[in-house]
């Protein structure tokens, strides 16, 4: 295969076999040819519409006779002799334009921005019931540990107020000094957090039953919980 | 043989506009000079005069100009041009505030126009700037062209034949002559150009202008 590119001043006569064309080197009417049969490739349509683009004035005249010669040879190869195919007139094309250069350039269409992407609720499942009940079951088992672990520390804080108050110095027994505002059988003691009447049947009944002395949230008696608590022998 | 036109690619045309609304305006002229005629032809069937029926097809292209974003490719680009023509047509008929003569005549007379918009006619005749004059040196010039197709090298004669009588696309071309594509592309340019270089005068005697 030749790589020789030839011109067209130099294929008037038969051409040698195939011989290789570089399109870079093709002539802009050419491609105007080309651009008639569909066969110009979009990257070189405007070397198409630039033929004659430096010749003068006329350029845009000749360019359009140009094309409209090209669409007439096949119009009257296509057609019959008897039945003749009237010419455009580039003349028509020519004052088209001149009235066109008064007008803005047409408007491009604007970029179809692309659809916002849209939140599309999620779809309730089928089995969305039967999630929420077991997140409420859920949420109540964890509640109910909540609980019972608050009521485990608050029997122990209950405990070791009752500890603080085995360890905590013995009341003093002070006389109170108004005889006349003392209960009948109870005693008066001043203690750390102030005056506390106290009934010495009922200190004696506590003492003789400190396993009712930790006493849960509940109210419940709860044994284990009771010998773990009753750890201290009160003074 | 009646005159059919190759299925010109809608790519080329959406090129076109492509370029067009890149800022070349050259590109929208090429667009005119393709549809001139058959433009003209559509307005000529609805409106008597042959000087309104330029106007008209002037305005339907400035018009398609404004719209040009508009143009999606989503129809042909004639597809499109042809709702502009017809809506421009009746806009300023109304305007004018004239009668169109209405006659309805055979739908084959509608040749390429594929719509079904009734063609409007003029004694029988529809309107046309062409002269009798006119038509009989176009009907030489058509000989010309035959006759410079004959005049061509093999190769030129063989890639132009199956591009514009059959129609085949540069690929098939390519795999019918055993040569690549741009030397199918080349043959049929070359091609052109010699026919061209050989009507070109007959066609500047014909119309006086500039060809």
């Amino acid at each position: 295969m030749q790589t020789k590119p030839s011109t067209l001043a130099a294929d008037s006569g038969p051409t040698d076999a195939a011989p290789v064309f570089d399109e870079a080197s093709a002539p802009p009417l050419e491609w105007l040819s080309a651009l008639l049969d569909g066969e110009c490739p979009p990257e070189r349509v405007a070397q198409a519409t630039a033929a004659h683009a430096g010749s003068g004035t006329g350029a845009a005249t000749d360019l359009y006779a140009d094309w409209s010669r090209y669409h007439w040879i096949g119009e009257a190869l296509r057609g019959s002799a008897a039945r003749p195919v009237p010419l455009a007139s580039p003349a028509f094309a020519d004052a088209v334009l001149a009235r066109l250069a008064q007008e803005p350039a047409p408007a491009r269409s604007p970029v179809e921005a692309a659809p916002a992407p849209t939140v599309t609720p999620p779809q309730a499942a089928a089995n969305d019931a039967v999630f929420r009940w077991k997140m409420v079951a859920g949420l109540a088992s964890v509640a109910t540990m909540a609980a019972l672990s608050w009521s485990f520390l608050s029997g122990g804080v209950a405990t070791d107020q009752g500890q603080q108050w085995a360890q905590a110095p013995a009341p003093q027994a002070v006389a109170v000094s108004d005889q006349s505002s003392e209960p009948a059988g109870l005693q008066g003691v001043v203690t750390a957090k102030g005056l506390m009447w106290r009934d010495p049947q009922l200190d004696t009944l506590l003492a003789a039953h400190r396993q009712h002395g930790g006493m849960n949230a509940l109210h419940v008696p709860v044994g284990f919980l009771r010998n773990a608590t009753y750890d201290h022998s009160a003074p | 043989m009646t005159e059919t036109a190759p299925a010109t690619p809608p790519d080329a045309d959406l090129l076109l506009v492509q370029r067009t609304l890149a800022g070349d305006q050259r590109a929208f002229g090429l667009l005119v000079v393709k549809y001139q005629r058959r433009v003209e032809r559509l307005i000529g069937r609805m409106v008597r005069d042959s000087n309104l029926v330029e106007d008209i097809a002037q305005e339907t292209f400035i018009r398609a100009y404004r719209a040009l974003a508009q143009f999606r490719g989503e129809s042909q680009f004639y597809t499109w041009l042809y709702r502009i023509a017809v809506n421009t047509a009746k806009k300023q008929l109304m305007e004018l505030k004239r009668d169109p003569v209405i006659l309805m005549s055979s739908l084959m007379r509608a040749e390429d126009d594929e719509t079904s918009a009734p063609e409007l006619e003029l004694n029988g005749q529809v309107a046309d700037a062409e002269t009798p004059e006119s038509l009989l040196a176009s009907k030489e010039i058509a000989l010309a062209v035959n006759a410079a197709m004959e005049a061509l090298p093999k190769e030129l004669g063989q890639a132009i034949a199956l591009r514009e009588i059959e129609g085949l696309s540069y690929e098939e071309i390519a795999q019918a002559l055993d040569c690549p594509i741009g030397t199918v592309r080349s043959r049929i340019f070359r091609a052109r150009e010699a026919i061209s270089a050989r009507i070109k005068p007959m066609l500047e005697r014909q119309t006086g202008k500039r060809w």
